[in-house]
């Protein structure tokens, strides 16, 4: 699979409007599970996934941490989704639409980790799971997201 | 430094159950976890610890862990904590705000704890903006930053923190990431550690208003400084000068500046000499002493 297929197929199951969004979904979520993954995951999935996307794997340390969370985890995504609103007519300053995207940020990266456990073999699908924090082990394990 | 316990204290003792109002995918949420553990590691127990707060995001955190927690004006928790300290010493007193709190309303209270020498830990958020009254350019924001108050970009020069509380005398100046939990745990133990008053600047991502200091942003410029350099001292005064004066594309993580050999202000206090207030007999109090405080909170 090539790196275009790889974001085409996150295009469909994110339901995003092109495979643009989905290269930035997709390097976005990779560069978080370089935060996480211990030595056997990073090493297997940057051996099982198209060079491009593999380079955003680089520099970890494959030690892991376990003290990311979800929250942590889904942080490098929600810098770049829709956070704010229209202006507040009522008190002034923006309307925040954070809470919301927050689910949209979950649903985004299950997309991402549903098109991951497709691309790589058993072994390694079961060292990523291990090393992901626990409720984005859960979105790992789910059936891909539909809307 | 105050006791710790015999007992095994794990990073569930400090968990509550009062779930956090910040954004998803907010830093805070790093911080809070390696606060956690840097406390659990360090074996000390939630009764032995004080955290205050300012007003802001980053200034909730008392709420969301379970150990003593004093929530304070907008600005005064390092006056507060340095009271609460100076009654209470047995205590680990940690004051959690942002850099508004900290380096902007705070910013007077900031410099003179720092030639003070408090031993409290001061854990500032520094999200570069004021995030908890919707988007605000903050005392740490750098020029050009475009935000509902300076709509045509900041007029203004960034304050440097770190270099700030070096002119200012503090003796443990650190800096991390939020990131990156699990280095920020080991300089808040550092910085508990510390004898005196340790600042610890926390780059932290504010996931809803500031789409320029990133995740991204800070983990493509950031650097830990024994990884660049094994030698580096952080008792050398002039290194951390040189370390101090950086921002932008080459960002120091880790322990700047460390000096153990300052007393603390505790520990010089003339009216201390009998021991803290908290040990105090009621009986040793003069009786017109007693009656007073009786009247006034009884």
């Amino acid at each position: 699979m090539t790196g275009y297929e790889f974001y085409q197929r996150v295009q469909q199951l994110a339901n995003l409007s092109s495979a643009e969004e989905a290269r930035s979904l997709t390097d976005v979520t990779l560069r978080s599970m370089k935060s996480v993954l211990r030595r056997q995951a990073l090493e297997g999935l940057r051996a099982q996934l198209p060079n491009e996307l593999a380079m955003q794997l680089e520099g970890s340390s494959g030690e892991g941490d376990e003290l990311i969370d979800k929250e942590v985890f889904i942080g490098r995504l929600m810098n770049n989704l829709e956070t704010e609103g229209h202006w507040d007519k009522s008190l002034g300053g923006l309307d925040l639409v954070s809470v919301s995207t927050g689910d949209e940020a979950a649903r985004q990266t299950q997309s991402v980790l549903a098109a991951i456990r497709e691309s790589v073999d058993e072994r390694t699908s079961a060292a990523i799971e291990a090393s992901l924090p626990a409720e984005i082990s859960d979105w790992y394990r789910a059936p891909s997201p539909t809307r | 430094m105050p006791e710790t316990t015999t007992v095994k204290v794990s990073t569930k003792d400090y968990n509550n159950k009062v779930k956090p109002t910040w954004c998803p995918g907010c830093g805070d949420f790093g911080i809070l976890s390696a606060l956690k553990k840097s406390l659990s590691d360090m074996n000390i127990a939630p009764h032995q610890v004080m955290i205050v707060g300012g007003i802001g995001c980053g200034s909730k955190l008392p709420d969301y862990i379970q150990a003593n927690g004093y929530m304070t004006i907008h600005g005064r928790p390092l006056p507060i904590a340095t009271g609460i300290k100076l009654a209470n010493p047995e205590l680990h007193v940690i004051v959690t705000d942002g850099d508004g709190d900290g380096y902007g309303i705070g910013g007077n209270h900031f410099l003179h704890t720092c030639r003070r020498n408090p031993d409290i830990t001061h854990i500032v958020e520094n999200n570069q903006i004021y995030a908890l009254t919707k988007g605000q350019y903050s005392p740490t924001s750098d020029p050009g930053f475009v935000t509902t108050t300076s709509p045509e970009g900041s007029i203004e020069r960034a304050i440097n923190p770190i270099a700030l509380a070096l002119s200012a005398g503090a003796t443990f100046i650190a800096r991390s990431y939020a990131g990156d939990p699990k280095h920020m745990a080991a300089i808040i133990s550092e910085a508990i550690f510390h004898p005196g008053y340790a600042l610890v600047d926390i780059l932290q991502p504010c996931v809803t208003f500031n789409k320029v200091n990133t995740y991204d942003w800070y983990a493509e410029r950031s650097y830990k400084v024994e990884d660049e350099d094994s030698n580096y001292d952080p008792t050398d005064k002039d290194a951390a000068w040189k370390k101090a004066l950086q921002w932008g594309e080459r960002i120091p993580l880790g322990i700047i500046y460390r000096n153990t050999t300052i007393p603390t202000y505790g520990s010089q206090v003339p009216g201390l000499k009998n021991g803290p207030v908290a040990t105090l007999p009621v009986a040793k109090l003069p009786a017109n002493v007693f009656d007073k405080i009786k009247q006034t909170y009884v």
